[in-house]
């Protein structure tokens, strides 16, 4: 099987003890995989050792290519587009600059229109605020558009960050559709860091379970989702919906 | 009346070079949140570059373009060598950094061209136009007023629709996820310092006909600049520049109309500045800006 993301022994550091320790796990090519843990667990930093914003040992493959230790510009003109922690919203800028900036690195400067209809087609939302400071948009909103601004990058794969952070959970559940749609119809890898896991197994068909910077599980989300010691110390709010029949 | 509108053109020929200098710090500000205490010598050198072109026998305008692409070349090695390895120190530690860079320029332009006064050319030809009865400006003040107008637009334009002007502004507004799209960060931030220098050199071969070239001269255009970019709101490029238009007209007005105001007139100007930085501290257009930590 191949792979769009792999990692091996991947350990990463602030610069003051290592956060992450020995990671192993992967994405297959047009799936989307889960990385589920608690607060502080490492998913955000394991998301920055991905796109070479810190300090990282081992070995990340991306479609087979070594990206370790190359800088996160470089990652990005590689076709991995990250939806950060807090949204990285350019916040000064418009809604149609913050496209536009998506699509710096696509490989094909000419798709650029089409992303765009692409975009608002799955975000109409966007293209009415097109002219707006991204700054005065609301919460869903940033995640709409950063989230859009990744996909202006006609990525290969997309790693994100808690979509699903402080917002209400009407958005939530638009969101997830969205992603869905854009896992299953465009057929971008996707990495998807979540607290919410029951949301994160529905979407993701693999998932790993990371603890203080161990990763402690890993399978398909069913088997995820069915192991009761799992769900229990882990991911309680499973077993809440009925994940234990 | 026509005295007014004289001093009003001649205040706002010399705003125009406080906007492009303002203009200049802002490009700098914006993008590391630092002020360039530097930005007046850099200019000064970049006018003393054009000065010993045109002795070459250079003409004029042709030496002027030549001098900004030096200054353009030259300020990106500045930033490389000099500014970014202390990138990641204290403020403090910058503001020593600018200081050195002010002295230093200060003293390297004062060694090869020595400390005296030396006429500098005007780009524009000598003499003045009649706009109305009684009322005769100088074709430089008018030219000066011109290239102000052309470098505000070219810049505009530049960030307003070019990809790199786009990418740059994402570089000002957040390092992360401009890296994170794939732009390369540190670059910008040289070119920021690139650009800030060669619309600077601009500055000074408009001001230098005037005000005649010596190395002591870019101190009072720096800090009218400075006091006209935090009048408009450093945070923004043309509020900047229209602060420093509004400057040059003030420092205008107030050596025409008040008593002692030519001896007073960088008091009174920073006084009345002041007083609007205490209502709207961010400046007239500028946004406050807040940092994630």
């Amino acid at each position: 099987m191949s792979h769009a993301l792999e990692l091996k022994d991947v350990s990463a550091s602030y610069g003051h003890g290592a956060i992450l320790h020995d990671i192993n796990f992967d994405v297959p090519a047009g799936g989307v995989t889960a990385l589920l843990g608690a607060n502080g667990a490492g998913k955000t930093t394991t998301l920055r050792a991905i796109c070479g914003m810190i300090e990282t040992h081992g070995d990340v493959r991306l479609f087979g290519e070594s990206i370790t230790g190359k800088t996160p510009e470089a990652i990005a003109r590689m076709g991995v587009a990250h939806v950060p922690d807090g949204r990285g919203t350019f916040t000064s800028l418009t809604v149609l600059d913050n496209l536009r900036l998506g699509a710096f690195s696509a490989k094909k400067r000419t798709n650029f229109r089409k992303s765009l209809d692409q975009v608002y087609d799955y975000f109409p939302r966007l293209k009415e605020r097109s002219g707006q400071h991204a700054g005065t948009l609301s919460g869903g909103e940033q995640q709409m558009l950063a989230i859009g601004r990744a996909l202006m990058a006609e990525p290969r794969l997309i790693l994100l960050d808690e979509p699903s952070i402080g917002l209400a959970p009407v958005i939530v559940k638009q969101l997830f559709e969205i992603l869905e749609q854009i896992a299953t119809e465009a057929g971008v890898s996707m990495l998807l860091v979540e607290q919410n896991s029951n949301l994160a197994l529905k979407l993701a068909s693999e998932a790993a379970l990371l603890e203080v910077g161990n990763l402690v599980a890993r399978g398909t989300s069913e088997e995820l989702s069915q192991n009761q010691e799992i769900a229990r110390a882990y991911l309680g709010d499973v077993s809440d919906t009925g994940a234990q029949a | 009346m026509t005295f007014f509108l004289e001093q009003l053109i001649i205040g706002l020929s010399s705003g125009g070079i406080y906007a492009i200098m303002a203009l200049a710090l802002v490009m700098i500000y914006k993008s590391t949140g630092h002020v360039n205490l530097a930005q007046g010598e850099m200019a000064v050198f970049s006018t003393f570059i054009a000065w010993s072109l045109v002795q070459m026998g250079v003409p004029i305008w042709p030496a002027i373009f030549l001098t900004m692409a030096v200054s353009f070349v030259g300020a990106i090695v500045l930033e490389r060598v000099v500014v970014r390895p202390f990138a990641e120190a204290d403020d403090l530690v910058i503001v020593a950094v600018f200081v050195g860079l002010f002295l230093g320029i200060h003293s390297l332009a004062g060694a090869i061209w020595k400390y005296e006064v030396k006429p500098f050319p005007s780009a524009f030809s000598d003499g003045s136009v009649n706009l109305m009865q009684d009322l005769s400006i100088r074709i430089h003040t008018l030219g000066s007023l011109a290239t102000t107008g052309a470098v505000l637009a070219a810049t505009w334009f530049f960030f307003r629709y070019t990809r790199l002007g786009l990418a740059l502004r994402a570089a000002a507004d957040n390092h992360e996820s401009s890296r994170l799209v794939g732009i390369n960060v540190s670059f910008m931030l040289a070119l920021g310092w690139g650009l800030a220098a060669g619309i600077g050199a601009v500055a000074g071969v408009m001001i230098a006909p005037v005000t005649f070239l010596d190395p002591g001269m870019g101190l009072a255009p720096l800090i009218f600049a400075l006091a006209g970019a935090l009048l408009g709101g450093i945070t923004s490029p043309f509020g900047a520049a229209l602060g420093g238009l509004i400057v040059g007209v003030l420092e205008a007005m107030i050596s025409a109309y008040v008593p002692y105001g030519i001896e007073f007139r960088e008091l009174i100007a920073l006084m009345l500045i002041l007083s609007v930085l205490l209502v709207r501290p961010a400046g007239l257009f500028g946004e406050i800006v807040t940092r994630r930590v």
